[in-house]
């Protein structure tokens, strides 16, 4: 599964990084939120964890980008912060992230969060399928009925 | 009454004892010059008696006018610049002027103190310039001790008292153990505790001491419990602590440097590099220090001196002032420094020590347990910056913002870092990661010449020229014959 990092923090950026590819991701990293969102549009990324504090564009902003992006599929989105105010967690939620992680990180919590979204990533991908399924079943069903109706 | 210490053998004379020695010592007879908290210590050969044989002058020079008149300008009175000031002065006087009647019988001294004892309001820091210059044996040349103590009694007299204790106990063991330096170190708080007059800057000079090394001695303050730090140059000078502290930002690098390796270097490289970015603080007035702990001096079991001669050798390769402390405790090691300075203190250390700080076992002789430390130890704006730690085995980097503590501290973790106490040092040098000091001692003992890549050139250098930490050179491969 694909992963884009957003941080603007080096040693972050690394850890997150480290992480991510033991635990089998598809890892891309950005150093800011501009960066990031050029590397959006050019690729498929199916989860994007971002630091809310970045220069450029800051992580609110690149999530509020995403969300308004209507060429691309479902991106599950995650807000690594240190806000941890309630004001916070409803503005990043406005804003359309799906999740928080706060800053210092507990990794197995990181690692949960991400198998929570890859999980939703995996449902919405599947609904998806589905609904294409169904609609190409559809689509097959369409021309019998006109031509027994008359 | 004379007494004698628990458990050991030495005598311990009272201080009118001391005076009347000296003043029954035909041989010594010098100058009082005494400023700032009365005339305490001549006081005592007053008053024990047979004063006449040992006193040629006592002068308080109170007045400022009068001081410079005497001493020459000072920009402060209480410094050690005023005090060896008066030492020359008196002493040059005294062996000029009665050479030639007494020289040949007579061993010169002159003994000088200035002082800022409590005021009235006890808004002032109480403390002192205590020296004495002195001949060992008649026609000798000179030699010299000074100190500088802090008083800690609460009330001007008793400081005037303690005082004048410890005066005494310097022309003592001056005069009588000046070939026992290390017992002349121990006398100096007879009949005091550290609980009233700390001595935290001691040095000797001059043609009795010529085999004494300062450093040991400093070593040795801390060590007797005369003091609960002292610090030096990277040229062997004592350093006064006030002085080189006083109003300034502080850096300090806890370690064992033993050896002082590139990862020590880089860690105060980049503390540097942060603390400069700081609000207000002005790089070049930062005071660096690499403090190494009493604990971590005897964590063998003894003191080594040789050990630590080593280490502060090779720090003073790289050009650091050393601090030698009993703060084990990161709060009290940042209490003794915010008694200085009201500017910016940061400690650097790396993610493994962070982990000791966060392990509650160390305060649970504190009421507050952990909460006080860290209340203690954060109060003054105090910041600490770390550097990554590299795990050998797995490759895995730990830093500020993976850093694991237990479940019930995580809040409070989380809590010091947002606020900006606890800080991630970005700019470390990936190649020092991988270099750990107790690593490069074994490569030195196994003779494998990859610690040389470890440690600054110059230290590699010293290690090898004196044969530190065991080293001695790899063997030498065997010639192949060529047909």
């Amino acid at each position: 599964m694909k992963v884009l990092i957003a941080d603007d923090d080096s040693v972050s950026r690394r850890l997150l990084e480290n992480y991510l590819q033991k635990w089998g991701y598809d890892v891309t990293v950005a150093s800011n939120g501009l960066e990031a969102w050029q590397l959006f549009e050019q690729g498929e990324f199916q989860i994007v964890l971002s630091d809310w504090m970045m220069p450029e564009l800051d992580g609110l902003e690149l999530i509020r980008r995403i969300r308004s992006n209507s060429q691309s599929n479902y991106a599950y989105t995650i807000l690594l912060t240190s806000r941890s105010h309630k004001d916070d967690l409803v503005t990043g939620m406005e804003a359309g992230a799906d999740e928080f992680v706060n800053k210092p990180f507990d990794k197995d919590e990181l690692r949960v969060r991400l198998r929570a979204g890859e999980r939703i990533i995996r449902l919405e991908m599947a609904l998806k399928e589905q609904n294409r399924a169904l609609r190409e079943a559809q689509a097959g069903l369409q021309p019998k009925a006109d031509s027994t109706g008359e | 009454m004379t007494t004698f210490a628990p458990g050991l053998q030495k005598e311990i004379l009272e201080t009118r004892e001391k005076a009347l020695r000296i003043n029954l010592d035909l041989r010594r007879y010098g100058t009082f010059a005494e400023i700032g908290a009365g005339q305490e210590v001549v006081r005592w050969f007053f008053r024990v008696g047979g004063a006449a044989g040992t006193i040629a002058q006592s002068i308080s020079a109170y007045d400022m006018t009068v001081s410079d008149a005497y001493y020459g300008a000072c920009e402060r009175y209480v410094c050690q610049q005023r005090l060896q000031s008066m030492l020359d002065y008196e002493y040059h006087r005294d062996v000029e002027q009665l050479s030639e009647a007494r020289g040949d019988t007579t061993a010169f001294f002159a003994f000088a103190d200035t002082v800022s004892a409590r005021n009235f309001k006890g808004t002032n820091e109480c403390h002192g310039w205590l020296g004495v210059k002195f001949q060992a044996h008649p026609r000798d040349q000179d030699s010299q001790i000074i100190i500088h103590v802090r008083m800690l009694d609460t009330d001007n007299a008793l400081q005037q008292e303690a005082l004048g204790i410890v005066g005494v106990n310097l022309l003592y063991g001056a005069f009588f153990l000046h070939h026992e330096p290390e017992q002349l170190l121990e006398s100096l708080l007879d009949g005091l505790s550290i609980q009233r007059l700390e001595i935290d800057m001691i040095e000797f000079s001059g043609i009795a001491f010529r085999h004494v090394d300062n450093r040991i001695m400093s070593l040795k303050l801390v060590q007797l419990g005369l003091s609960n730090a002292a610090m030096f140059a990277a040229n062997g000078t004592m350093l006064q602590p006030s002085e080189v502290l006083y109003k300034k930002p502080i850096l300090v690098e806890r370690g064992s440097f033993r050896p002082v390796t590139n990862v020590n270097l880089d860690m105060l490289r980049c503390a540097r590099e942060q603390f400069s970015k700081e609000p207000g603080v002005q790089s070049e007035a930062v005071v660096e220090l690499f403090e190494i702990t009493m604990n971590n001096l005897l964590a063998s079991g003894e003191l080594d001196y040789r050990d630590f001669l080593a280490r502060v050798d090779l720090l003073a390769a790289v050009g650091k002032t050393v601090l030698i402390s009993n703060y084990f405790e990161y709060y009290r090691l940042a209490a003794y420094l915010a008694r200085y300075t009201k500017n910016r203190i940061v400690i650097t250390m790396g993610a493994a020590s962070l982990r000791e700080l966060f392990d509650e076992k160390y305060y649970t002789h504190l009421e507050g347990g952990i909460l006080e430390s860290f209340g203690r130890l954060f109060k003054n704006d105090l910041k600490l910056y770390i550097y990554p730690f590299l795990d050998p085995e797995t490759g895995d980097l730990t830093a500020v913002q993976n850093f694991e503590v237990i479940p019930k501290l995580r809040k409070l973790y989380g809590y010091l870092v947002d606020r900006g106490c606890i800080e991630q040092l970005n700019n470390f040098d990936e190649s020092c990661l991988p270099i750990f000091s107790r690593d490069v001692l074994q490569k030195i003992r196994g003779r494998d010449v990859s610690w040389e890549t470890m440690v600054p050139h110059e230290v590699v250098d010293i290690i090898k020229s004196r044969s530190y930490f065991g080293y001695r050179a790899p063997p030498k491969k065997p010639v192949e014959q060529s047909d």
